[in-house]
């Protein structure tokens, strides 16, 4: 993986169950930080995209929702930028090999988006070797 | 600060059946925890069937992939049975996030009701 932690800032990390309705909470615990620093509201949505879609993957793909498994995330959030890592204890998978949903033949399929939204939102994407970790930057007041 | 994704509220849903035709409106996010409800909501209204639904997204500020999947199985079904979804535009945030998924290519979308169920009955074609 070519994105690290961040060496300095504060760095939190939470860990949760496979549960999808605990993960509110940590995305706000995450959102409200990042707004009283003055995230614009399309920083703010972008951010929110992509800890959805991937607290939402780690659940239900990654640790199929096993009550059992954990998802561990990481999070550093300064006037500068975000980064956030999230990882399951599944067997990971390869995002090389996810379907392109913008494509014209996957344009009716329900699902298939997640990945390519983090993308599209975030500055920075890594998955690690396994695929069971991302590792996700935004960064603010660009040039 | 608007209804925006850092006070995020939650998801209110208002249906309002019009003959063969319903609105159905979306107050708040759709996050992953919300999208079971849409889901249902939005199946029951397709296994009448209707003729048309109105997704009133004017005051949904923001939706996960998984929302928009509950709406695109909608769709797929609801044209089974020569029906069609329109959507009233959205926030900029999620018309924006519509053009990123090429979602806008599905939906036939319109300033407002009115217009919405004024238009004629022909679904969008590719």
């Amino acid at each position: 993986m070519s994105l690290t932690e961040p060496k300095s800032g504060s760095l939190e990390r939470v860990t949760i169950p496979s549960d999808l309705s605990l993960l509110s909470e940590v995305i706000q615990g995450i959102l409200r930080p990042a707004a009283a620093m003055g995230y614009s509201e399309d920083a703010i949505f972008g951010l929110n995209l992509a800890l959805e879609e991937a607290l939402a993957n780690a659940v239900k793909h990654g640790n199929k929702k096993d009550p059992t498994k954990r998802v561990h995330i990481c999070h550093c959030v300064s006037p500068q930028q975000a980064y956030i890592a999230v990882r399951d204890e599944g067997e990971g998978f390869d995002p090389r090999a996810v379907p392109d949903p913008t494509q014209e033949e996957n344009l009716e399929k329900p699902c298939g988006r997640g990945i390519m939204l983090i993308r599209a939102y975030m500055d920075e994407v890594d998955f690690n070797e396994s695929g069971n970790e991302v590792r996700m930057l935004l960064k603010v007041n660009k040039p | 600060m608007s209804a925006s994704a850092a006070s995020p509220g939650r998801l209110e849903i208002k249906t309002d059946l019009r003959d063969d035709a319903a609105v159905v409106t979306l107050r708040g996010p759709v996050s992953v925890a919300d999208c079971g409800v849409l889901r249902r909501e939005v199946d029951a209204l397709v296994d009448r069937p209707l003729r048309l639904i109105v997704l009133d997204l004017s005051q949904c500020h923001f939706i996960c992939s998984l929302g928009l999947g509950a709406i695109v199985s909608a769709h797929i079904r609801l044209r089974h049975n020569r029906g069609t979804i329109r959507l009233i535009k959205p926030p900029p945030g999620v018309t924006e996030l519509l053009t990123v998924t090429r979602l806008n290519r599905l939906f036939d979308m319109f300033e407002n009701l009115a217009d919405a169920l004024a238009a004629s009955v022909a679904p969008k074609s590719d």
